[in-house]
């Protein structure tokens, strides 16, 4: 009779987890992949990440600021009504909460908090928005210091 | 002492297993003459072995004892844990390797292949880099409610040239 090595139980986990994270077909189908992205805004360059670089187009012409620059990826796979934490740029962190979940939409509750000198997290905005799967929300305008604001786009899908 | 005396006394050796009291070259001359005196070895034909007429002397076990004997190997084996090998279990050599070997070494490398699974997700996940390319804003996003605490003030404002695209802005009053 084989009985499985811990390097047996190690293989199987992973692959496990890689079938799940590949998208097949799971009893996770119904959670909802949050995604939420830490942007700083910056006014003392021009520098733009690849993947902001249609998007920084069009925040120039509304905003101040030249440079944009993607500094962090949160995602992550949560349940309806779960709470999914992401730790972003600066004293700042989001939980973002998918609410609902449609075929082209998915409504999420967006909390950006602030740790403060003590430790202690404070609320800065918290906002509920329905969006299309794969879209992003942008939040902005939190100070990191030196005139650099930050920007939290949420998506899920 | 002559020669045929001499051959008696290494014949009564023989007879009586002492083997240990010949030279080599005294073993090799009594083969010789042996294999060339047939009258010799008849002599020594009937004489027993001396293993074997020791082996007669010690009291030789019964059925029984042997039956207790394969009993309590069948026992240990089966106490053994199932991955030692069956030579280990049974004490016999080593030289044969354990069955399980091969085995062990493919999950090894499944679980290799795993972690570079794992860490390829991983880096995926947590990296800032999107494979998908460029972000897209939510053109029709739908603002459901919208809190802001603290000395700040919150505004929607509407960004992008032909496809607008809110964008939730903090005045943040505060400093950091």
């Amino acid at each position: 009779m084989f009985r499985a090595t811990p390097a047996a139980r190690v293989a199987f986990f992973g692959l496990t987890l890689a079938g799940l994270a590949a998208g097949a077909p799971s009893a996770l189908a119904q959670d909802v992949e949050v995604t939420v992205l830490a942007i700083r805004a910056t006014k003392s360059n021009n520098d733009v990440s690849p993947e902001l670089r249609d998007i920084a187009a069009q925040l120039r012409k509304q905003f101040q600021y030249t440079g944009f620059k993607l500094e962090q990826r949160r995602a992550g796979r949560t349940a309806l009504e779960k709470v999914h934490t992401a730790t972003l740029i600066g004293p700042y962190s989001a939980e973002i909460t998918p609410t609902a979940a449609s075929e082209r939409t998915v409504q999420l509750k967006c909390q950006l908090l602030r740790r403060d000198a003590d430790g202690k997290k404070t609320a800065v905005l918290r906002s509920t928005v329905t969006v299309e799967k794969g879209r992003y929300q942008l939040f902005g305008g939190p100070s990191l210091g030196d005139g650099d604001v930050l920007i939290m786009a949420v998506t899920g899908k | 002492m002559n020669a045929r005396n001499e051959l008696e006394r290494l014949l009564t050796l023989v007879e009586y297993g002492r083997l240990d009291q010949l030279a080599p070259a005294q073993i090799a001359e009594i083969e010789r003459l042996l294999n060339h005196d047939p009258a010799l070895a008849e002599r020594l034909a009937g004489r027993i072995p001396p293993l074997d007429r020791a082996a007669r002397l010690a009291p030789q076990p019964s059925d029984d004892e042997w039956q207790r004997v394969w009993n309590n190997i069948a026992n240990a084996a089966a106490k053994a844990p199932a991955g030692t090998p069956a030579g280990a279990r049974t004490g016999a050599a080593a030289a044969v390797p354990p069955p399980t070997h091969s085995l062990v070494n493919l999950w090894r490398s499944a679980a290799a292949l795993a972690a570079c699974i794992i860490l390829v997700i991983t880096w995926r996940a947590l990296g800032p880099s999107l494979p998908g390319g460029q972000v897209r804003p939510a053109l029709n996003a739908q603002i459901d409610s919208l809190q802001v605490f603290g000395d700040r003030t919150g505004i929607i404002v509407s960004a992008g040239d032909g496809e607008a695209f809110p964008v939730i802005w903090v005045m943040d009053n505060e400093g950091v």
